[in-house]
């Protein structure tokens, strides 16, 4: 009860604001490298009505399925990217989640691996779920060493599920259980 | 000459009627141990037979709507019962990778010809016809009968997510299954 969960040592985790994260999202999305690490899907480009819409339209959902948060720099108040709970499962009590930092500045110093952290913690500790799970593209080892920082373990591998670039990428699975995870 | 995509010794796959199917598929969800849709993701229930027609045009409609799904009934030759239901749950179009879903009668079902026929018809669709280059399936580790079929058609356990379902009082696994294209095409050959 004393601590505010929301809130880690480098960042915290804030409500997406429709007005001043469209845009933000928009300019993220249009570094193509970062954009392709999201998922696997054909990257596409959103204009900012669209984000906007998309921000509102999930926030006032009336099942709660999924949440994306910001995450805010604690020095410089700095929005850098996003994480997200998506497709919770209440009667399984598990969530996927995600996560992109669309600042590069601030990629591979610790940000990404504490915005997890924070994130899981909240889906243990608030919403009482039991195992979180995640797929990143083999090629991606910076995320896999955050994640298992995190406590995530490596479930298998789907072999060749991306095409890109002319070759063909492995996914990883992973997956994170309560207790596993120290608080 | 071709081989038919829709036609085997023991079963037929036609279109699903939501009008016409949604008694048999209520009548499924009576029984607890009946194994719905993993890609309906809610909690398992009875339905009615209003809920069954709205399930079934649920997932006709956006198959009409997004194109990047495909379902199959799977029927006796004489096309009298439905024994199940088969699809492709997500085409993953750009990657030529797709995700299949089925969910049969009852769990004796899984263990019948009509189970690895389906899974043979529906091979020969993915690959032949739609051309893909793999093929995924999730299965909860409590349908041992369906992992049997899997195994002996060569699939291959890539996956396996601990403790992902709750059902039957306890957690269970969900086993990730995959088939290359390039395998399927070394077997038939």
């Amino acid at each position: 009860m004393t601590t505010d969960i929301y809130r880690g040592e480098k960042l915290r985790l804030v409500a997406m604001n429709s007005e001043t994260d469209a845009p933000l999202m928009n300019k993220w999305r249009r570094d193509s490298e970062y954009a392709r690490l999201l998922d696997s899907d054909p990257v596409r480009l959103f204009n900012t009505a669209q984000n906007k819409e998309w921000i509102e339209k999930m926030q006032k959902a009336e099942a709660f399925e999924g949440i994306e948060l910001i995450m805010r720099t604690l020095d410089e108040d700095k929005p850098i990217g996003f994480v997200a709970l998506d497709g919770i499962s209440w009667h399984n009590g598990i969530s996927w989640v995600g996560i992109g930092i669309g600042e590069r500045d601030y990629w591979s110093k610790g940000y990404g691996t504490e915005a997890m952290h924070l994130i899981a913690r909240y889906a243990f500790e608030e919403l009482g779920l039991h195992r979180l799970s995640l797929n990143v593209f083999s090629y991606n080892t910076r995320a896999i060493r955050a994640y298992e920082k995190v406590g995530f373990k490596v479930e298998g591998t789907v072999r060749e599920a991306v095409h890109r670039d002319g070759k063909r990428w492995d996914v990883i699975f992973m997956g994170l259980l309560r207790e596993e995870f120290s608080m | 000459m071709d081989k038919p995509l829709f036609t085997a010794p023991h079963i037929c796959l036609t279109a699903i009627d939501a009008k016409d199917d949604a008694a048999a598929l209520a009548t499924w969800t009576q029984d607890s141990r009946y194994i719905p849709l993993a890609e309906i993701g809610k909690a398992p229930h009875p339905l009615s037979e209003l809920q069954a027609k709205e399930m079934l045009e649920g997932i006709l409609k956006e198959s009409d709507e997004k194109r990047n799904t495909f379902w199959f009934a799977i029927r006796t030759p004489d096309e009298k019962e439905m024994l199940g239901i088969i699809g492709l749950s997500w085409v993953d179009w750009a990657n030529s990778a797709v995700y299949m879903d089925l969910s049969m009668k009852d769990t004796a079902e899984y263990s019948q010809p009509s189970t690895r026929e389906a899974l043979e018809l529906i091979q020969r669709y993915v690959f032949h016809e739609i051309q893909m280059h793999r093929l995924s399936l999730n299965v909860p580790e409590y349908n041992e009968a369906l992992i049997e079929a899997l195994t002996v058609l060569g699939f291959e356990q890539e996956v396996r997510k601990r403790e992902t379902l709750y059902r039957f009082g306890r957690r269970w696994d969900s086993l990730h299954f995959g088939r290359m294209a390039r395998d399927w095409e070394k077997q038939i050959s």
